[in-house]
């Protein structure tokens, strides 16, 4: 299995080898893990969702927003992290936050999100990777979006994949191990 | 290289009015860029007697807005299903104008038919965004 680095540019790769460690970014600072196993999640129709039917059905407007919203299908176990990558089906524009309300990718000019024409410049949706660490609730990832056509839109399709690593919290609090490799799983 | 996104036109199955018919609304990003967009299709069934013609075009920012024709007449034959594709239509690129009332122009796309009652389906590309 080849490990990659956090955005290495191309398809995607776990970024640890198993019984590596990992220092995780979440609600403010560092938590050190062991990584105890590693599963990927291949770009599949279950985590294909429709903030529309998530949202109670009817169409986007043209130049609407959906706001954003907790997906279950994100969301992992407690000591879980998921490494995604995003796309879009339809002519919209998603956007991420975390924690709540953390907006993602977002320089001090706007958020960024991704979009139709995203993988026609980023063909590995590379800059879409994204961690969510679980357990922490109503506080895990939401994805929202912007209509970008000019017409109602009664479907806006979000698709994720990437890979699951079960942890292992380090024995010692606050520990981090010196080759821990550093993952934001949050923004700041 | 310029990435395009292929799509039906935002109002779908459009039926002329002989005015000023809404075919297409260009998409809009989040900081209110327009997109721009090409024709690259158009089905027309006529079945109202007698043949028509039909213009595509925009509309300028006048307060009462014209029409600006963009493309040729088309020549629309009664009793047929009438078809132009890319191989006979110009890249014409519809794109708004930010000047004052009859310089400025919607970008939007919109026919103008001789008469009422054509059908009409547009396939387009738009870029941007």
């Amino acid at each position: 299995m080849e490990v990659a680095n956090l955005y290495d540019n191309g398809p995607i790769s776990p970024i640890c080898q198993i019984k590596e460690h990992l220092a995780v970014w979440t609600e403010q600072r560092w938590v050190g893990f062991e990584v105890d196993f590693i599963e990927p999640q291949p770009r599949s129709s279950a985590f294909v969702i429709d903030l529309v039917a998530v949202t109670g059905g009817g169409v986007v407007l043209p130049g609407g927003t959906i706001a954003a919203q907790l997906l279950n299908a994100i969301q992992v176990n407690a000591n879980e992290l998921a490494h995604l990558r995003f796309f879009v089906l339809d002519d919209i524009e998603a956007q991420l936050w975390q924690l709540s309300n953390m907006a993602r990718f977002a320089p001090r000019g706007g958020q960024a999100g991704v979009n139709l024409m995203t993988p026609t410049y980023d063909p590995n949706l590379t800059t879409s990777t994204f961690w969510v660490l679980g357990g922490l609730g109503d506080k895990d990832a939401r994805l929202g979006c912007f209509n970008l056509s000019g017409a109602n839109l009664p479907m806006a399709r979000i698709g994720f994949f990437g890979y699951r690593y079960i942890l292992k919290q380090e024995k010692q609090a606050d520990y981090i191990h010196p080759n821990a490799r550093y993952v934001p799983a949050q923004g700041r | 290289m310029r990435p395009i996104i292929l799509k039906p036109n935002s109002e779908g199955l459009v039926v002329s009015t002989a005015a000023n018919d809404l075919v297409h609304t260009l998409g809009v990003n989040r900081s209110g860029v327009s997109r721009t967009a090409v024709i690259k299709k158009v089905l027309i069934y006529n079945n109202t007697g007698g043949n028509v013609t039909v213009q595509f075009g925009t509309l300028d920012l006048a307060a009462v807005p014209n029409f600006v024709a963009y493309l040729p007449t088309l020549l629309v034959l009664n009793g047929m299903d009438n078809a132009w594709t890319e191989a006979e239509l110009p890249a014409v690129e519809f794109t708004p104008v930010d000047l004052a009332l009859v310089n400025g122009r919607t970008g939007d796309i919109y026919l103008l038919a001789s008469a009422a009652g054509i059908v009409v389906s547009v396939e387009i590309e738009e870029f941007g965004s």
